[in-house]
C-alpha cells in the first residue's frame, strides 16, 4: 500500500467508530495535556529565573568571596589573632582583573558604620539603615534604579536608597525621594572623619553618634535583586577608615549601652543593636562583656568598632567579576577558584533551580506518565475490539492481496493515528491554556508595574516531542492487537461472522 | 493451467481429524469453466481456497500456470492472490461502510495503483457490469444482485487469470442468479478460467465441466 492510502484508510477506519475512537483519543489527550503542563511548568519556572538573571546581567557575573566564611558585613580579616588568610585585597582584584575574558572587576564593602537614617525636612525620626553596599558602579556590577540614577564612581555624600524607605519617609513615589538630603548616623559613641570626639577617650557614648549627610541620587526597587542601598566604594573606604568608636573604660560600661553586637567575634563587624535600646544582642558572651565594660576583640560597646580595618590591606567583602561572554564563565570561574576564593555564578543558581525542578518534574511527570499508560491500555483495548469486529474484513483484505505485513502495518498505524490525534488535540488544548495563562500572568505582572513577557512557552522540541511521543505510544500499544490481526488465518477470518 | 498433484489437506478440530482433501489429482485447463459440486463438508471450498492461495496443502502440490504455490511465502502468495486470482463469495463480503467504487478498488490498494488510476479502472469495470449509476452507493443501498456484481467487479478489476466463485448465487433469487451466471459465462468467454463451487445443478449447467467431490476425493472429473 502507498503511504497516502494508509492515511486515508486509517482515518476512515477511525471515523467508522466515532464514539469509541473519540473516547480513546480523549484518554490520550488527557495524558498529553498532563505531560505538557508538567514540562511547561518546570520550563517556565526555569525561564523566569533565567530571565531574571539575564535582565540583571548576572549571567556573565561571578561573585567572588574569600574562603574564610566571613559572615559579617564589615571588612574582613579583623580577626583577633591576625588578618584573613586569603583576603580579597587590591592586589588580588588586580590579578583577577587581568585574567582573560574579564571585562571588569568591582570590589565592594558592606558599609555598616552608618546604622540609622532620617530624611532632612521629614518627620525627624530615625530609621534603621540596614547597611549600605559600597560599590564601584558599572560595568562589573549591573544595578538598576527605578528613579534617578545610580551612584558614580568616586563621588561622595551621595547614596542610592531602596524604595522600602518611601513609606517610612511618607513619600508617594521614588521620584520624590531623588534629590532629597538624608542624614545617616553611626553607632553610639562613634566618631566619623573630622568630627571631634566628645567623650574622654574620643567617643561620646550613647548620646551623640557620628553622623553624615548624603544626597539621594537614585532609588532601587526593593523587590529586585539589586534592591539595596548603595554608596560609592570611594566614600565607603573613607567612612571605613575614618570611623571610630570610643572604647569604654573598664568597669564603666552601662548595662543597656554596651551591648554586644550580633557579629561573630573577630570579624570586626559592627553590631546590629539599636543605640540606647539596651537590648543584649546575640553576640558571644565573654567577648563583648557588657557587664565589665571590656570590649571583645574587634568589638566595642554598641557593636561599634574600636577602629575600622583598612580594606585595602585586609581585603574587601567581595568582588563582582564581569566577563565578556557567558561562554567563558566556567573557565574563568575555575581560575578564580584556583586562586583560593569562593565563587558563585548565575549558572550555579540555575543548576540548583534545575536540580529542584528536575525532581519536581520527575514526580509530576510520573503522574502524567501514569495517565498516558492508562491511555495506552485504552488503545490496546480499542484495537483488540477492532481486530475482533473486523475479522471478516481482514479476511477480505487478505483474499484481495493484503499480506500479513500489510495488515500488521494497518492496525499498528491505526493505533498510532489514535496517539497522533490525541497528541495533536492535547497540544491544541495546552496551547489554549498557555494563551490564557500568559494573559493572566501578564495582567498580574503589569498590575505590579512589571513587564509581562509571556513566560509560559512551549519550545518546539516539546511540541514535536509530545506528538511524536503519543504517536509512538499508540504504535507500541497497537503492536499486540495488530500482530493478532496479521496472524489471523484468512480462511477462518472469511468464515467468521465479524 | 491449474494442477493439483496428490493434494492433501487435513483439518484438526480437537481430537477429530477431518480429511478435507485426500490425495487429489486434478487438472483444469486455461480458459475452462468448471463447476465443483459435492455435499457439505466434501472439500469443495477447501479445494477452491488452495487453488486461490488462501490455504496451504499439508502435502502434494498446487501449480497454477507454472507457479508452485507450495513454495511461496506469505508476501508472494498475497501478490498471487492480488494479481492472478479473483474471489467471489456467497455473502458478497463487501465493506458495508464504503461505496461500491471503494469496494471495487480495494485490490488496487494492495498493488499500489495511484488513486486516480484506481478510480478510472473502478468506474470502468462497474459501468461494464451495469452499475455506472451506483458508484457511490453503499452495499446497503444496493440489491442482492447488484451487490454480487460489485463483488464480481472487485474480483476482476486486476484482470485475473482465475476467478473462484464460492456459491455465487446462493443468496440470490433465480432471476438474479441467472444474471450472475451469464456474467461468468461472459468473463469466461474473454479467456478467464472460472471455478464455481455450487450445490445447484442449474448453476453447474453453465460450466463446461463439472467436478464432483466426496469426502475429499474427486469422484468425477
Amino acid at each position: 500500500m502507498r503511504w497516502g492510502d494508509y492515511l486515508r484508510v486509517l482515518n476512515g477506519n477511525l471515523l467508522r467508530q466515532k464514539l469509541r475512537a473519540s473516547l480513546t483519543i480523549l484518554s490520550v489527550v488527557i495524558g498529553s495535556v498532563a505531560v505538557i503542563c508538567v514540562l511547561a511548568a518546570t520550563l517556565t519556572v526555569r525561564n523566569v529565573v533565567e530571565q531574571q538573571l539575564a535582565a540583571t546581567g548576572q549571567l556573565t557575573d561571578i561573585a567572588v568571596s574569600s574562603n574564610n566564611n566571613n559572615q559579617g558585613g564589615g571588612p574582613q580579616a579583623a580577626s583577633p589573632g591576625g588578618g584573613n588568610a586569603n583576603p580579597l585585597t587590591q592586589a588580588v582584584v588586580a590579578k583577577i582583573t587581568a585574567l582573560p575574558h574579564v571585562a571588569a572587576a568591582s570590589p565592594f564593602l558592606q558599609s555598616q558604620e552608618l546604622q540609622n537614617i532620617s530624611l532632612d525636612g521629614g518627620d525627624g525620626k530615625q530609621y534603621s539603615l540596614n547597611g549600605a553596599e559600597a560599590v564601584i558602579p558599572n560595568p562589573a556590577g549591573t544595578q538598576s534604579v527605578v528613579a534617578g540614577r545610580f551612584i558614580k564612581d568616586g563621588e561622595t555624600n551621595t547614596i542610592v536608597l531602596s524604595s522600602e524607605y518611601l513609606a517610612s519617609f511618607g513619600l508617594s513615589s521614588p521620584q520624590a525621594l531623588v534629590g532629597r538630603t538624608v542624614t545617616m548616623y553611626g553607632g553610639p559613641g562613634s566618631t566619623l572623619g573630622t568630627q571631634p570626639p566628645t567623650g574622654q577617650s574620643g567617643g561620646n557614648p550613647g548620646n551623640q553618634p557620628a553622623q553624615v549627610t548624603a544626597t539621594v541620587v537614585g532609588v532601587t526597587d526593593t523587590s529586585q535583586s539589586y534592591g539595596g542601598n548603595y554608596i560609592s566604594l570611594t566614600w565607603g573606604l573613607t567612612l571605613a577608615t575614618q570611623y571610630q568608636c570610643a572604647p569604654t573604660r573598664p568597669g564603666s560600661g552601662q548595662p543597656g549601652q554596651g551591648q554586644p553586637g550580633s557579629g561573630q567575634p573577630g570579624q570586626g563587624q559592627p553590631g546590629s543593636g539599636q543605640p540606647g535600646q539596651g537590648q543584649p544582642g546575640p553576640g558571644q558572651p565573654g567577648q563583648g562583656q557588657p557587664e565589665q565594660g571590656q570590649p571583645g576583640p574587634g568589638q566595642g560597646p554598641g557593636g561599634c568598632q574600636t577602629q575600622a580595618s583598612d580594606p585595602l590591606t585586609n581585603g574587601y567583602d567581595g568582588l563582582t567579576v564581569k566577563l565578556d561572554s557567558t561562554d567563558n564563565v566556567a573557565a574563568v570561574n575555575a581560575q578564580i577558584k584556583a586562586l583560593g576564593f569562593s565563587t558563585q555564578t548565575a549558572q550555579d543558581i540555575l543548576d540548583q533551580v534545575t536540580n529542584v525542578l528536575t525532581i519536581v518534574g520527575l514526580v509530576l511527570g510520573g503522574i502524567g506518565a501514569i495517565s498516558l499508560l492508562v491511555a495506552a491500555i485504552g488503545i490496546i483495548n480499542t484495537m483488540v475490539m477492532a481486530t475482533y469486529e473486523r475479522r471478516r474484513e481482514i479476511g477480505v483484505m487478505r483474499a484481495t492481496g493484503a499480506s500479513r505485513r500489510t495488515v500488521l502495518a494497518m492496525f499498528t498505524l491505526e493505533a498510532g493515528m489514535i496517539g497522533f490525534w490525541g497528541g495533536m488535540i492535547g497540544l491544541g488544548i495546552a496551547s489554549l491554556a498557555r494563551l490564557v495563562g500568559n494573559h493572566a500572568l501578564n495582567n498580574a505582572l503589569s498590575s505590579h508595574n512589571l513587564a509581562g513577557t509571556d513566560v509560559i512557552s512551549f519550545p518546539l522540541w516539546l511540541m514535536v516531542g509530545v506528538v511524536a511521543g503519543t504517536t509512538v505510544l499508540g504504535i507500541v500499544a497497537g503492536v499486540l492487537p495488530a500482530g493478532r490481526a496479521a496472524r489471523l488465518d484468512p480462511v477462518e477470518a472469511l468464515a467468521s461472522g465479524g | 493451467m491449474i494442477q493439483l498433484e496428490q493434494a492433501t489437506r487435513v483439518y484438526r478440530l480437537g481430537d477429530e481429524r477431518i480429511q478435507a482433501l485426500d490425495s487429489v489429482d486434478l487438472t483444469i485447463d486455461d480458459g475452462d469453466f468448471v463447476a465443483v459440486m459435492g455435499p457439505s463438508g466434501s472439500g469443495k471450498t477447501t479445494m477452491a481456497n488452495v487453488v486461490g492461495g488462501l490455504d496451504r496443502l499439508d502435502s502434494g502440490r498446487v501449480v497454477v500456470n507454472g507457479r508452485d504455490l507450495h513454495t511461496y511465502n506469505d508476501s508472494e502468495l498475497s501478490r498471487y492472490r492480488n494479481q492472478y486470482v479473483g474471489f467471489v463469495f456467497q455473502n458478497f463480503n463487501l465493506h458495508t461502510s464504503q461505496s461500491a467504487l471503494s469496494n471495487v478498488m480495494l485490490p488496487l490498494l494492495f498493488s499500489k495503483v495511484k488513486p486516480r488510476e484506481r478510480a478510472r479502472r473502478g468506474k470502468e469495470v462497474l459501468e461494464r457490469l451495469g452499475l455506472g449509476d451506483r458508484l457511490q452507493h453503499r452495499p446497503s443501498q444496493l440489491s442482492g444482485g447488484q451487490r454480487q456484481r460489485v463483488a464480481i467487479a472487485r474480483a476482476i478489476i486486476n484482470k485475473p487469470e482465475v476467478v473462484i466463485a464460492d456459491e455465487p448465487t446462493g443468496n440470490l433469487d433465480s432471476k438474479r442468479g441467472v444474471e450472475i451466471m451469464d456474467l461468468f459465462t461472459e468473463l469466461n468467454g474473454e479467456g478467464m478460467t472460472i471455478v464455481v463451487i455450487t450445490h445447484d445443478a442449474d448453476v453447474a449447467a453453465y460450466a463446461k465441466r463439472t467436478i464432483h467431490i466426496h469426502d475429499g476425493q474427486v469422484v468425477t472429473a
